[in-house]
């Protein structure tokens, strides 16, 4: 209720305050000018084809992510002497911002889709080794005991006490993931890109057209929120 | 199996990397041109230390990191803050009974 009456005050003194001349609407536009934007961009038709584009970059980055992210993690938990070899410079590079890699990665790869899947493979990658690496570290010292005086095989344990137990920081590590995922391929392709949703955002920037932007913008907002909470959903349902 | 001293790894595990690094460049198996190699860099890190390069750059965005991480906390504190929220669920409780609304808590009104 509250928040209801927040976000309408909001686009209301967003809507009013260029049309008193109280802000100067070139540099903020207004509501309703974003949504006849929206509706030009819509029926435009590149729309279609740059949301294509980020989303397939998208999509293999993070695909590509998940399939080596999440045994990489699992076997580092299990194994501590590999874990002791990697962790150090899985942390320098965890701390590093991925973007911080732009440059080199445009280098290596060029300016298409691959440059864009290296990135998001790159920032999402390392939050899922080092959460699902923590869940296999945390699972209950107990339960393995116990599963092992039950005569259970190594393989048993893993895959009927480990696994299931470290799932919910797997979880986590996915959902940190998908965000590093999304401000990767939006970011990559405003650095240097010939398409895509981030290409779009930077092109309509230097050509001042801030409703135009401000769309694509609220597309990669809302897409981002609606794999967060399809995350934190899924997360829930796992950790019960 | 006994746990290795696991700072001794990680020192070992750089050590490696950086090694195998300099070595695959040196043979020939790596192109400089886009990897560039440990020495290279460190010689660059030296040059661009030496000449004050460095400093400035890292001068200029730790002052734009304070500025807005300082701001991004004194808003936060602001918006989220026990003191402010408390005020704002008493304002808005003295509303709703005002209005004849029944007692709700904080958290349902804000919610």
């Amino acid at each position: 209720m509250i928040s209801t009456v927040a976000v309408a005050l909001f686009l209301a003194s967003w809507e009013i305050a260029p049309r008193l001349r109280l802000v100067d609407p070139f540099f903020t536009s207004r509501p309703s000018q974003v949504l006849s934007a929206g509706v030009d961009i819509v029926r435009g038709g590149t729309l279609w084809h740059d949301a294509a584009v980020s989303l397939s970059e998208f999509a293999a980055g993070f695909a590509l992510a998940l399939a080596a992210g999440v045994p990489i993690g699992l076997m580092l938990g299990t194994f501590p002497t590999l874990r002791y070899l990697v962790d150090p410079p899985l942390m320098a590079l965890y701390a590093t911002p991925q973007l911080a890699l732009l440059p080199i990665i445009v280098l290596w790869l060029g300016i298409g889709m691959g440059s864009k899947i290296a990135v998001v493979f790159i920032g999402s990658v390392i939050p899922i080794v080092v959460n699902s690496m923590a869940g296999v570290r945390q699972v209950e010292r107990p339960l393995v005991l116990a599963a092992r005086s039950f005569c259970a095989t190594r393989r048993d344990v893993f895959i009927k006490v480990i696994l299931p137990a470290s799932l919910p920081a797997v979880m986590i590590g996915v959902r940190l993931g998908l965000s590093r995922a999304v401000l990767g391929v939006v970011v990559a392709e405003m650095y240097v890109s010939q398409e895509g949703v981030g290409n779009q955002i930077m092109r309509l920037g230097s050509a001042f057209r801030v409703d135009h932007l401000l769309v694509y913008v609220l597309l990669v907002s809302a897409f981002g929120l609606g794999l967060t909470t399809a995350a934190r959903k899924l997360e829930e349902r796992v950790a019960r | 199996m006994r746990p290795l001293k696991p700072v001794l790894l990680g020192v070992v595990s750089f050590a490696v990397i950086l090694f195998s690094w300099e070595a695959a460049v040196r043979l020939g198996w790596l192109n400089p041109f886009f990897t560039s190699q440990p020495t290279a860099i460190a010689a660059a890190l030296a040059r661009e230390a030496g000449s004050g390069e460095l400093a400035r750059s890292a001068a200029v965005s730790l002052r734009e990191f304070i500025a807005g991480f300082g701001a991004a906390i004194i808003v936060g504190m602001l918006v989220s803050g026990d003191r402010v929220a408390s005020l704002l669920g008493r304002v808005l409780r003295t509303m709703e009974t005002r209005s004849g609304g029944g007692k709700r808590t904080v958290n349902e009104v804000t919610s």
